[in-house]
């Protein structure tokens, strides 16, 4: 499964998102979010199919809620990222870079 | 509210999954709406998130029997979902298709109930309920002059005080004015047009805004006369331009001269489709004070509630009293409501009754539908006892009738669907004269929703029975053979018995209503009119007012005289105004005798130019006195002709002819002297009482010539013939409205008979629904009965005994049915009064014969079961046992 490429666009968000650290649902939605500027929303059904197929391929796995993690109405499940979906995001975006650098030197973006 | 909206959506979801992930999603799912919302709105942002979850319920649910078909099932995979599981929709789908009759009775059954009272709603919503196209309609009101001490209460008003009370109200943000009107336009084949005059305000108390172009501004008011506007209106532009927004701009051409288009109006029912076009009403220095022609519509300022408006109104007409004593004394003002546009009194309480009784032919399709699938849950007793007896517990009993049910209730909505479409689209395909906005009806989805939602709940609670009462404490005795006489099966024929009887006392009271509508429709046609509508054909030639009166006059009795030459044509003539049309002209009546009291009330009669012949054309005997001559058209004093109801009211016993009459009492009166008395005419209406009528001399004068022509053949046949002979008096008058007089009256009674077929439609359904529920039940019992009839045959009881006994059984719960019926239906009756004419609510006729019928038809539905008892051979009876 590693080689799924190109990733699907909100998988490689939810990749990113988790990059980092480890997540709940709703957190990575508010992420993505905010990171896509309010493009990319991910409704509960897309989100969790992503995070069940995602889970099957072994790029995530599920967590314990950190230990100082309260919310209302139980703890939700954390997810975390798993080396074989570093690896996958890692080369997803070195993918997406080449484009990047490939349409600075046609000058469609400075900098 | 969304929180448990998005739980039930994912009720789709297999049960394992919405365990584990439901409350995370869900508020993943609320986070989700909120930002969708405040982006791109509520719809949007629900429609997105039921899509989701939808889509997600699907791979979830693939995922999952794929999960269980490679064998890694988890214990969770096997509890109950509370969906529906496969083989309970298959064992009621075979259910459903092992009864064709009985599943079609019932969905049929369903829907009628379902389709009927949907289309009726959707009815009374689109011609009572929907709100009227104009902004803030409630503020909109129809503004009229009163005469209280002449007993007139509502009046059109005069071209001056209608000026006066724009200028001096303060309680109306506009007040506008309409008078109706017509134009010809020239062209190869001319048209008739109806051209209405109305004030810059007129279309600014609606409110509306043009499809195209511009509405009159107010120096219009002033100025139209030298600017000549014309505006459009919807049905015009759509019939004659097809829609073309270009028409703006361009020049019509009308007899009395161009006119520009300025503008297209919006559809309004019923003042913006009351006339073709539109032109400015200018305001004259020497507007006329006496004659009522124009009607007003106002827009109140915002906050002022109607008798605010009304007295401010009051006080500006006694002031223009002081100021004009000799046409404003006494002057008063009447408002009404916008919504009264839309349906009068009688109307509205039409369709409310049909719709009561339409809400009756419904119950009548749920009792019937109720007492149907209790015969068949009886008769599958053994099958729920077969079906515990092998372990199925009780819930699965119930889950299986329900799925049963369920699947009937969808088959008969959406046949009901199809029912209530296809009568919508035969109720407008009629277009009942007379009722407002039915030609824009339509279906309705929420009266559907109600309907089918009553229905469905009705059929799924008596399909519940069965499995409510499984029975386990009885199940050895259940899976005997018989089940004769057992507690629940005796309750059950109560309960049906008195489910027969109420059907039969509701159709009662619908057939009692429908035969009462039915014997006034027969009055009304049947009653004297005054005139004979055989063989008579009406047209109407605008003849332009420029051609000048001699030649008015010349080009009218050139039209009639080639008509009366044709030999085909019996008598032909020319009237001002039709008979059974709106709006007749009309005048304040008295006679010098009688001293003008203060206070009293003056009579109101109708008037009407004619030509010679016209009493002679329309079928109208001359009682006294003579006809016209042509001597008496320019004759000062005035001639008049007076109808009998006049002279009996101005001159009881005395002779009339020969008498002095006062004219235009209070409109600047002038005197008649009258030479003939004809035959009373309800030219009103035919349910309206004969009009104080008078007649001049005069009919070839006007500019719109209603023609009438009595002919010897088939007036239909006629009618070509008449339009060339006009054509060739002069190619340029526009004919319109070209048709027989049986027609028109035909029209005039459109709504009563509209209303009656409905009612009479309904009733005949609820008839042949109670007569179905009361075969069905006494087929049931007879059929349950057969062992304990072989035994009275074979222990010596008559076959004819044993007939009456059954028969005796199936009438009960008619008879007591019928005596139900009777009595509510006496009582109920009451509300139909003014539907009524010219017979009692409480007409004993009706309701004997109504009864005998339906118990004659009863008798028959159960003679036809019961006739089974003859057939039985004690022998073969008794072997069942």
């Amino acid at each position: 499964m590693s080689d799924v490429s190109p990733l699907p666009a909100h998988w490689f968000q939810i990749l990113l998102a988790l990059a980092d650290h480890d997540l709940h649902g709703l957190a990575i939605t508010k992420e993505v979010l905010e990171r896509t500027d309010g493009q990319m929303n991910l409704w509960p059904g897309m989100l969790y199919g992503a995070l069940k197929k995602m889970t099957d391929a072994g790029l995530v796995v599920e967590t314990k809620a950190p230990p100082d993690f309260a919310a209302a109405g139980g703890k939700p499940r954390f997810y975390r990222l798993t080396a074989l979906g570093r690896r996958t995001s890692g080369a997803e975006a070195q993918r997406l870079a080449r484009y990047v650098t490939a349409a600075r030197e046609k000058r469609l973006i400075r900098g | 509210m969304m929180r448990a909206f998005y739980r039930c959506l994912l009720f789709a979801c297999p049960a394992r999954v919405r365990r584990e992930l439901g409350p995370e999603m869900e508020e993943v799912f609320v986070y989700c709406v909120d930002v969708a919302r405040a982006r791109r709105g509520w719809p949007v942002a629900m429609g997105r998130g039921v899509l989701d979850a939808l889509a997600f319920a699907v791979t979830s649910r693939l995922d999952d029997r794929e999960r269980r078909r490679s064998g890694s099932g988890t214990q969770s995979g096997r509890r109950r979902s509370f969906m529906f599981r496969k083989h309970e929709i298959t064992a009621a789908w075979r259910q459903v298709r092992q009864r064709p009759v009985g599943t079609a009775a019932i969905v049929l059954m369903l829907a009628l109930g379902i389709g009927s009272s949907t289309a009726m709603f959707s009815v009374v919503y689109g011609v009572l309920l929907r709100p009227l196209p104009f902004p803030d309609a409630d503020r909109i009101v129809q503004v009229f002059g009163s005469r209280p001490d002449r007993g007139w209460t509502t009046m059109s008003l005069t071209e001056a005080n209608y000026w006066d009370l724009q200028d001096l109200n303060h309680t109306f943000e506009h007040l506008g004015a309409y008078h109706s009107g017509a134009g010809i336009l020239t062209g190869d084949t001319p048209e008739q047009v109806s051209v209405a005059f109305v004030s810059s305000a007129f279309f600014k108390a609606f409110g509306v805004t043009p499809v195209a172009g511009r509405l009159f501004d107010r120096e219009e008011d002033a100025t139209g006369d030298k600017t000549r506007p014309v505006l459009l209106s919807h049905a015009f532009w759509m019939r004659k331009f097809g829609g073309d927004r270009n028409v703006v701009g361009r020049p019509l051409s009308f007899t009395s001269g161009p006119r520009t288009i300025v503008g297209v109006l919006p559809a309004g029912t019923p003042w913006l489709d009351a006339s073709e076009m539109f032109v400015p009403f200018v305001r004259r220095a020497d507007a006329n004070r006496d004659s009522f022609e124009y009607s007003a519509v106002g827009r109140l300022k915002p906050g002022v509630a109607m008798d605010t408006a009304l007295a401010d109104l009051q006080a500006v007409s006694k002031t223009l009293g002081e100021r004009y004593p000799g046409s404003n004394a006494g002057l008063g003002a009447a408002v009404l409501p916008s919504r009264s546009w839309v349906a009068s009194d009688e109307l509205r309480r039409t369709l409310w009754i049909l719709l009561g009784a339409v809400g009756l032919l419904l119950v009548i399709a749920c009792v019937n539908v109720a007492n149907l699938l209790l015969a068949r849950a009886s008769a599958r007793g053994r099958e729920i006892a077969v079906r515990s007896a092998l372990g199925a517990s009780r819930l699965d009993l119930i889950r299986l009738s329900l799925t049963e049910s369920l699947m009937l209730g969808i088959i008969a909505c959406g046949a009901g669907l199809l029912v209530a479409s296809g009568v919508l689209s035969l109720i407008r395909s009629v277009n009942p004269a007379g009722i407002p906005r039915i030609s824009e009806v339509a279906l309705n989805g929420w009266v559907f929703l109600f309907a089918s939602v009553v229905a469905v709940v009705v059929g799924v609670a008596t399909g519940l029975v069965p499995a409510l009462q499984a029975p386990r404490a009885q199940l050895v005795q259940s899976l005997r053979q018989g089940q004769r006489g057992s507690v629940g099966d005796r309750r059950q024929a109560i309960v049906r018995n008195v489910f027969v009887g109420a059907e039969v006392a509701l159709s009662l009271m619908l057939l009692v209503g429908a035969g009462l509508l039915v014997r006034s429709l027969v009055q009304v046609l049947q009653i004297d009119r005054g005139f004979q509508s055989e063989n008579r054909v009406m047209a109407s030639v605008a003849i332009p007012a420029q051609y000048g009166e001699a030649r008015i006059l010349q080009t009218s009795r050139d039209i009639l005289g080639r008509l009366r030459a044709v030999p085909d044509v019996v008598s032909a003539a020319a009237v001002s105004g039709r008979p059974l049309s709106r709006g007749s002209t009309g005048l304040g009546l008295a006679i010098p005798e009688r001293p003008d009291e203060p206070g009293g009330a003056v009579p109101w009669g109708t008037w009407r130019l004619i030509s010679n012949d016209y009493f002679k054309t329309m079928g109208l005997s001359l009682l006294r006195g003579r006809d016209f001559t042509d001597d008496d058209m320019m004759a000062k004093p005035r001639r008049v002709v007076v109808s009998q109801r006049l002279a009996d009211t101005f001159w009881p016993g005395e002779n009339a002819v020969g008498r002095t009459l006062i004219l235009w009492k209070g409109q600047g009166e002038s005197r008649g002297e009258v030479i003939g008395v004809v035959a009373n005419m309800r030219e009103r209406g035919l349910e309206s009482d004969p009009t104080l009528a008078v007649y001049f001399a005069g009919g070839e004068l006007t500019t719109s010539l209603q023609l009438v022509v009595h002919t010897r053949r088939d007036a239909d046949a006629m009618i070509p013939a008449i339009r060339g002979l006009i054509a060739n008096v002069d190619k340029a008058l526009p004919i319109s409205n070209i048709r027989t007089l049986a027609d028109v009256v035909d029209q005039s009674v459109g709504a009563r008979r509209f209303t009656m077929m409905l009612l009479v439609a309904f009733a005949g359904l609820a008839l042949i629904l109670a007569l179905a529920g009361v075969y069905g039940v006494l087929a049931y019992a007879v059929t349950r009965r057969t062992a304990e009839i072989g035994v009275r045959l074979a222990l010596g009881a008559g076959p004819r005994r044993v007939l009456r006994l059954v028969l005796a059984q199936g009438m009960r719960p008619v008879l007591i049915g019928l005596a139900v019926g009777l009595a509510a239906a006496y009582w109920l009756s009451q509300v139909m009064t003014s539907l009524l004419f010219q017979v009692d609510a409480r007409d004993p006729w009706t309701y004997i014969t109504v009864s005998a019928a339906l118990a004659a038809i009863g008798a028959l539905a159960c003679y036809l079961p019961a006739r089974q008892v003859l057939r039985v051979d004690p022998v073969v009876a008794l072997r069942i046992e």
